[in-house]
């Protein structure tokens, strides 16, 4: 059974990855060879598979970190950005879009690498912030962490606000255009990373599966069957924020995902994470594929931010939810 | 054999010595805020105490690793929290993590426990429809279910809450039959007749020190229960089986 929902699931993945390869202006009749000098072959390795791949891998770890977020604050209905990791990576990028810093990039190597650096620093950064901050009113209380996290996210709001109201018209354009999350700056050296912290993630909660399902339990119970509290609780926050910080790197902020794949796996496999994990991956790449997808369709050859889309899926997807909660609590 | 001495933890307890025999039923009894539950979660590590020292068969409680711990000790505490949807029998099994058992071994106490509980219709529902009782009954198994495969440790705080006059009569035949295993059971209760009925041994609380301590015959008495709870005990002889108790109003 449950190799059958993952053998589906794989074969879904692959068709929409096919799906996505095939989307956009140039026809890839003609030569695909990776050697070959013919456009088709230029447009197809060069801007479509590491496009496709970085959506994918994106999906992946945005479900994935979703779904230990919400294990993290033993609440379904919680997402990564309550540890502050988002708004870090979006404020870093944000300050050096519009402040920039001329004689850093020449250092780097131009803002195409300064900035994904800069902003997953500063995603990793403030989270550790926020964890430093909460560890200093107890010791491991996750309700500080969610007080200090929304906090420093209304702050870091707040500095992205003064930035934009600065910022000259290009910068803001750019700003904005990035908060919105696109994969249309994909190249073949965020595939490589995404793919490696995608195993890595991906790998270590799947290996933690059991001690995340005990953790659920709450504190005292968890501790009392003998897991170590601290040492599981880095380790999520460590996976969640590194996951989470590369993708708003290099694709932005992309809302919902995080929130709404592990509740739709849930629906069929149920809370054990040793079946959620796996699946929650593969249905996260899915759907960012197709999202991906539908926002280069929908205006073509424009195309729209994919965060928008997802917003716009995952909204309405939100609100279901919280009527269902509601109808069998008993409230409506 | 569990022993424990130097126990003081601000005003909230205050105990300077405590022997717990293997095979035994000990029962805390005591009013609410008497420190009852801190005594159940210092002995479980929840809270540490400098300098207190708490051994079983001659292993440092407080010095074993959380995992280790764990193998030989099993606590059911006040406050349940869990907002995913497990099934019961997933809740359950979780009791098992910290054991090295086979699946067949899991099986077994699992068919054992939900029998004893009547919880074998409940196996396959989600907890979080279950009703109070009901929930109670299922993290009593969960905590059954890790007990220790060698003699081991046993605390409840309250595990009768919120159960029917059966279901509680249930429960404490079934810490009797697992006490046969030569476990050591030490247990939170507020029901007098149930304890006078299943206790081997009895510790009443007070402002966090323990005030009397012995058989039923020795501190289950009108004077003793009556100072405890601050209200008149009765306690009503029975010629065939344990001794009943009433409260029956305030001390003049």
């Amino acid at each position: 059974m449950r190799s059958l929902q993952i053998m589906l699931l794989s074969l879904l993945l692959l068709l929409l990855f096919g799906w996505n390869l095939t989307i956009g202006e140039v026809s890839l009749a003609g030569g695909l060879w990776p050697g070959s000098d013919s456009l088709a072959s230029q447009v197809f390795w060069q801007l479509r598979m590491p496009r496709a791949l970085v959506a994918l891998l994106s999906g992946v770890l945005l479900a994935v970190t979703g779904a230990s977020a919400q294990t993290l604050f033993r609440n379904p209905l919680a997402d990564p950005s309550l540890i502050g990791v988002a708004a870090g990576a979006a404020l870093a990028a944000v300050a050096l879009r519009v402040l920039g810093a001329g004689w850093l990039e020449n250092w780097v190597g131009g803002q195409s690498l300064l900035l994904p650096i800069a902003s997953f620093m500063g995603g990793c950064l403030v989270t550790l912030l926020v964890m430093r901050m909460a560890q200093g009113y107890q010791s491991v209380s996750m309700t500080s962490i969610l007080l200090v996290g929304m906090a420093i996210n209304a702050i870091a709001t707040a500095l992205i606000g003064a930035l934009k109201y600065v910022a000259d018209d290009r910068a803001l354009r750019d700003a904005t255009y990035w908060m919105l999350g696109q994969f249309s700056q994909s190249n073949w050296w965020q595939v490589g990373v995404l793919s490696v912290l995608a195993v890595v993630v991906l790998g270590m909660l799947i290996g933690s599966a059991p001690q995340l399902n005990i953790w659920l339990l709450g504190q005292a119970q968890a501790q009392l069957l003998g897991i170590n509290l601290n040492r599981l609780k880095w380790l999520q926050v460590l996976l969640t924020t590194l996951g989470v910080a590369a993708v708003v790197a290099f694709a932005g902020l992309i809302g919902f995902v995080g929130l709404m794949v592990p509740h739709l796996v849930r629906l069929w496999t149920g809370p054990d994470n040793r079946l959620l994990l796996p699946q929650a991956a593969l249905v996260g790449g899915c759907l960012m594929l197709v999202a991906d997808g539908l926002a280069r369709l929908v205006i073509a050859p424009s195309e729209l931010p994919v965060g928008v889309l997802t917003a716009l899926a995952g909204g309405p997807f939100f609100l279901l939810l919280l009527h269902l909660r509601y109808r069998a609590a008993g409230h409506a | 054999m569990l022993s424990v001495s130097h126990l003081f933890l601000e005003s909230r307890l205050n105990v300077a010595e405590l022997k717990l025999h293997a095979g035994e039923i000990y029962l805390v009894l005591g009013s609410n805020g008497a420190g009852k539950s801190t005594l159940l979660s210092v002995l479980a590590g929840l809270e540490t105490i400098e300098g207190a020292q708490i051994e079983f068969t001659e292993c440092s409680l407080s010095g074993m690793s959380v995992d280790k711990r764990a193998e030989v000790l099993a606590v059911l505490t006040q406050q349940q929290a869990m907002s995913f949807e497990f099934t019961v029998r997933e809740i359950v099994l979780m009791g098992a993590y910290p054991l090295h058992l086979t699946d067949r071994q899991q099986q077994e106490r699992l068919e054992f426990l939900a029998e004893r509980l009547t919880l074998t219709p409940l196996l396959d529902r989600n907890y979080l429809t279950l009703s109070r009782g009901e929930k109670q009954r299922v993290q009593v198994a969960r905590v059954l279910m890790q007990r220790s495969v060698q003699p081991g440790l046993i605390f409840m705080d309250e595990p009768l809450t919120a159960l029917d006059l059966r279901q509680k009569l249930q429960v404490m035949q079934l810490l009797k039959e697992i006490k046969s295993e030569g476990h050591t059971l030490l247990l939170v209760v507020h029901d007098l007749n149930l304890a006078a009925e299943f206790g081997d041994s009895f510790l009443l609380m007070k402002q966090g020190q323990i005030i009397a301590r012995g058989d039923a015959d020795q501190v289950l008495n009108e004077q003793q229960l009556s100072a405890l709870y601050e209200t008149r005990v009765e306690r009503i002889a029975s010629p065939a089986g344990p001794p009943q108790f009433r409260a029956v109003g305030n001390i003049s």
